[in-house]
């Protein structure tokens, strides 16, 4: 998959220490990108009120990224994945606060996008898994041509079906998928919900808000967190933690 | 716009609950599969399991995390805090503590599906902080008062904070006076996101007469004591209103406040819940 540039950046809630960053993301490591014929990349947001969601989220960009999880694996991949958040949180005793809360198990939504690069060299296949409202957008000739698994702003005010820990509220009736195509030029983001958030509403008012994705992703300036720091002084974004990830195949 | 500020470590907000602890609490609630317990008795466990909620709703993994203080006055035969155990005596106590500071912790066995086919026994812990009281009078006026005076102080230390709600459960009519503008009072009490919030909860002592949830008129209610308490309730704030409506399955219109008549047990619970989910935590 030579030729693919893929960036990443993320910050947590303001007020919020970096170590309290509740979101995750999986990116190919170099080698990998060079050698693959395809790649993965995945973004989880960990839900604010449940407890040991970092971990949670974490676990599931390593199941879509690394171990290949599909939406027809997903049940064995995410008993796995809870078995070992079970563990993990069972390592310590629990003040009785925490213990019901860890009953009732951590909840992450989860986008993840494969690039398959085609014979020719210079356009390809993708596919995606979504559940909840982390978001990929397809950005062609200055248009989005994809918008998954939300297409309107307004729907980030519901409450999403989320993957959970938990067997009994796992989640995998909302799993979504989506394909498609891909050529040269081409660009791809992937945003948890703040962002995707942002992104569709200054799409819907006619604006073209990947210009500042470029700026960001690419010039790398404005640094990113002192971007969302002023969306959210602005009020343009929800006080929430921020992951992006811009993916070309030359730098558009 | 009111009732939007982030409710934060950083900005934490109040609760307060203000429970009605006279001698006719010790009266038995209508209509419930356990006859002999007194109102006492079931408010004491829907205060304790609000009490947990809240803490759980605060968890992480790192501890509970303060994004609200809270005040139990109770009012009787005397008005003043009450917690039971290590915050007795203690009159606004962050949420960590009470988290961390439960006067006892009960035990019982909770079976559960395991999620393969199986049942599973769990053993529930469940933290105790107040324990019922029924004795002496009504006095709702000095128990405003007091909780006139915690608020502001609250709110010269936090005046910026997502509006301090004050809950006041009560069965009965007030012995110390006309209680109309020791509300006003408190509900003139203002951050710069908005004037406090108070809600009125006349819980039942007729199981004849059908409770009213958050009306929006004073219309339907049977008397000039309950369209007093109605009058003086605050209207819900939007994200109650939602949490009202998506949660617990009412149909509330823009009007409703945070007046609840004749309230049974569930109604109490469900009222409980409402108002102090402000707004999302942050």
């Amino acid at each position: 998959m030579q030729g693919v540039y893929i960036d990443s950046f993320h910050t947590q809630k303001a007020g919020n220490a970096a170590i309290e960053y509740e979101d995750a993301f999986w990116t190919p490591a170099p080698t990998a990108r060079l050698r693959e014929e395809s790649v993965r990349i995945a973004i989880a947001d960990g839900a604010t009120d449940a407890i040991y969601s970092g971990l949670w989220a974490r676990l599931l960009v390593k199941a879509y990224g690394k171990r290949r999880m599909t939406s027809e694996t997903a049940e064995d991949y995410l008993s796995r994945a809870a078995q070992v958040w079970g563990r993990a949180v069972a390592r310590r005793p629990l003040p009785w606060y925490a213990e019901e809360k860890a009953r009732r198990g951590a909840y992450a939504a989860l986008i993840g996008l494969e690039l398959n690069r085609g014979g020719g060299g210079e356009s390809g296949s993708w596919s995606a898994l979504a559940c909840g409202d982390s978001c990929f957008f397809h950005l062609r000739s200055d248009a989005v041509i994809e918008s998954f698994p939300v297409t309107r702003a307004e729907d980030f005010s519901s409450t999403p079906l989320l993957l959970g820990s938990n067997p009994r509220t796992r989640g995998l009736e909302g799993i979504r998928t989506a394909a498609g195509t891909w050529q040269e030029g081409d660009c791809f983001y992937l945003m948890s919900d703040a962002l995707a958030s942002w992104f569709l509403g200054r799409c819907e008012t006619g604006d073209v808000p990947w210009q500042a994705l470029r700026d960001i992703t690419i010039a790398k300036e404005p640094p990113f967190e002192e971007w969302i720091a002023s969306l959210r002084k602005e009020r343009a974004i929800k006080n929430d933690d921020c992951t992006l990830i811009g993916i070309s195949f030359e730098h558009c | 716009m009111a009732y939007s500020a982030e409710i934060s470590r950083n900005n934490p907000t109040l609760f307060i609950f203000l429970i009605d602890q006279s001698g006719s609490m010790a009266d038995g609630v209508p209509d419930t599969e356990q006859p002999d317990r007194r109102k006492a008795d079931a408010l004491a466990l829907a205060i304790n399991r609000l009490l947990q909620n809240l803490v759980i709703r605060c968890a992480k993994e790192e501890g509970v995390r303060d994004y609200f203080s809270v005040c139990v006055v109770g009012y009787g035969s005397k008005i003043g805090p009450a917690f039971s155990g290590p915050l007795a005596g203690r009159e606004t106590v962050p949420i960590s503590d009470v988290g961390n500071m439960p006067a006892r912790v009960e035990q019982k066995i909770k079976k559960t599906d395991d999620g393969a086919g199986g049942i599973l026994e769990q053993t529930i812990r469940l933290p105790i902080w107040f324990d019922p009281v029924a004795d002496g009078g009504t006095p709702m006026c000095s128990a405003l008062s007091q909780a006139h005076s915690i608020v502001q102080r609250w709110l010269a230390q936090h005046p910026d904070c997502f509006p301090p709600v004050v809950i006041h459960i009560t069965d009965g009519e007030s012995t110390d006076g006309d209680p109309t503008n020791a509300m006003k009072s408190l509900t003139a009490l203002s951050s710069s996101d908005g004037s406090v919030l108070l809600f009125n909860i006349h819980i039942s002592s007729d199981g004849t007469a059908k409770p009213v949830a958050f009306p929006d008129t004073a219309a339907n209610l049977p008397n000039q004591y309950a369209q007093m308490l109605f009058e003086n309730a605050s209207p819900l704030t939007y994200n109650m209103r939602a949490v009202a409506n998506s949660q617990h399955g009412m149909n509330l219109s823009d009007g409703a406040r945070g007046y609840v008549f004749n309230a049974d047990m569930v109604l109490v619970i469900q009222a409980l819940d409402i108002g102090t989910r402000p707004s999302n935590l942050r």
